[in-house]
């Protein structure tokens, strides 16, 4: 097991009038080579949580373990922790600072106190990794860039220090309908190839049904359902109570079945809806 | 992580109280008295009896008595800080301690501690204002109570709205700050160790995207107020009217009478 999270929470300026309990005794294993979704509503500690396994918070009770050693205040184990697990934020575009890109992607590795000549074959590679031609905007200010660019080179400056772990906090959001796509495809594909454990956290069923292998469904900081999207999806009831849509054609398979149809609910696709369809349908022929 | 949610000055706790409840420029006014008494005050004892009505004030505020404590923490500091300079600094009167080239004389110490007790109570005064008045209401009070000075050539609506504006703002920057450092830490940023030169550089990743975002916001409601046609002060009417009502005529009375009953007394 990678990463354990045993009986986490975390409250947010405890003793003030402005307390406020973002975790409540979350449990949860992260295995090496997964792709975990954690899904739920704004507000439900899904950022909380994701910031518990690099150490940028740590549980007010609790412990979280990564290779079986417990993450505590330690300086020296933070940083080694850091170097592991790499965590990019919600519109990480802001965080850019350099003034070219191959500067800004390498503060990372730099940061890591690699040779200069790791540093940039490293640059190069992270840029590729994200779909930008390292040549082309090596040297260019990362502000002059499109939104969707800057959001891939400040993955790349997540990418470049190796970790083996990415959080991505809602990878998509506020991009248009290609962009998106083309972030979370390089997603699947850095899990794929790569071999990354991914930790995508989203609110939305429709972009992680298909791609991750094990959803995590969060509310009031508490883990409501988990499991294989086709497990979670069997609890629709569950996740509309959430305010969580079904992805639509599984939500179609999951009318279907109210209507007293028998499909299957690991259906997130067009194309693998209209096979359960014709199967239906030839079922009922027969 | 958390070093911006420790700060409680000028924060504000919603609430319901009587303080709450009390026009922004009443509250003004009762605070410059408030000031005025502090600065007046001669003897311990007249320390003693204000002590006693700010104490009366923060129960009728119904603010949380150890959250309004331990905002005051930094303040602590700097008065200790005080205290010491004086302890030392000041001579005159009888010596009290000699520690070696030092000596403490009782003029220090009695300055010392009248100069700790000031920057207390003003503190205190000020808080209770900033935390029983939105930031809205304290600009509304203010820009109305600036209003005569607009005769004088001082633009008295473009600096409350200023100041509405910054207020409204230092949360937002709060907490752009702090997801910023957090998204830098996780690239492994130091930002602790090192020397004073090296401290400064790693400022460098936290404050230039803090740059950033806050021109983009203020270029952002420059367009949105051009746009729902903002031209300055004049002829603007308001949503909130401020209106006084007997309760805030007496809280300014009440601080007056004790301003002059303290002079007058020479406590």
């Amino acid at each position: 097991m990678l990463l354990k999270l045993r009986n986490i929470s975390y409250t947010y300026m405890p003793g003030t009038p402005f307390e406020v309990a973002a975790l409540k005794n979350i449990t949860l294993d992260i295995e090496q080579g997964e792709y975990l979704a954690i899904i739920g509503q704004t507000g439900s500690g899904k950022s909380t949580l994701i910031q518990h396994l690099n150490g940028l918070l740590l549980p007010t009770t609790g412990e979280v373990y990564l290779d079986g050693k417990q993450v505590s205040k330690d300086k020296k184990g933070l940083a080694a922790i850091r170097r592991r697990i790499g965590l990019l934020f919600q519109f990480p575009e802001q965080q850019l600072f350099e003034e070219n890109v191959a500067s800004d992607v390498a503060f990372g590795p730099r940061n890591l106190g690699l040779s200069e000549q790791e540093i940039a074959v490293r640059v190069d590679r992270a840029l590729r990794l994200v779909g930008l031609d390292p040549a082309e905007v090596r040297d260019r200010s990362p502000f002059s860039l499109s939104g969707g660019q800057m959001r891939r080179v400040a993955m790349a400056g997540v990418l470049a220090m190796e970790p083996d772990v990415v959080i991505l906090d809602e990878p998509a959001a506020g991009l248009d309908p290609r962009s998106k796509e083309e972030i979370l495809n390089q997603i699947d594909a850095l899990h794929r190839e790569h071999k990354l454990t991914v930790v995508l956290v989203s609110h939305s069923m429709e972009d992680v049904a298909s791609r991750a292998e094990r959803l995590v469904v969060l509310a009031d900081g508490e883990i409501r359902l988990a499991g294989s999207p086709a497990d979670v999806f069997q609890d629709a009831a569950v996740l509309e109570e959430l305010g969580l849509a079904l992805p639509q054609m599984t939500l179609l398979m999951y009318r279907l079945r109210q209507a007293g149809k028998e499909v299957p609910m690991n259906v997130f696709s067009i194309s693998a809806a209209k096979e359960a369809i014709l199967q239906m349908m030839g079922g009922d022929k027969r | 992580m958390n070093m911006f949610k420790s700060i409680t000055i000028g924060q504000f706790l919603p609430g319901e109280s009587l303080l709450h409840r009390l026009d922004p420029r009443a509250k003004f006014i009762a605070l410059i008295l408030f000031i005025g008494t502090v600065f007046i005050l001669r003897t311990l004892f007249g320390y003693l009896l204000l002590g006693i009505v700010l104490l009366g004030l923060l129960q009728i505020s119904q603010l949380p008595l150890r959250y309004f404590f331990r905002g005051l923490r930094p303040v602590f500091y700097i008065t200790l800080f005080t205290l010491i300079v004086h302890f030392f600094m000041t001579k005159g009167g009888i010596i009290l301690v000699r520690l070696g080239p030092l000596t403490v004389e009782s003029d220090g110490v009695y300055l010392g501690i009248f100069m700790a007790l000031r920057i207390i109570f003003l503190v205190v005064c000020t808080s209770i204002l900033t935390l029983t008045t939105s930031p809205i209401a304290l600009a509304d009070g203010l820009e109305y109570l600036m209003r005569p000075l607009a005769k004088i050539g001082v633009p008295s609506h473009e600096i409350a709205m200023m100041m509405t504006i910054a207020l409204r703002f230092i949360p937002t920057l709060m907490e752009e700050s702090e997801k910023i450092m957090k998204a830098q830490l996780a690239r492994g940023a130091d930002l602790e160790s090192g020397n004073v030169f090296r401290r400064a550089k790693s400022l460098v990743p936290l404050l230039v995207p803090l740059f950033v975002s806050a021109f983009r916001r203020a270029d952002d409601l420059a367009v949105a107020m051009e746009a729902r046609c903002y031209r300055g002060g004049e002829g603007r009417t308001r949503m909130r009217e401020l209106q006084a009502t007997p309760l805030d005529y007496f809280a300014v009375f009440f601080s007056a009478l004790l301003l002059i009953a303290m002079a007058w007394s020479q406590v």
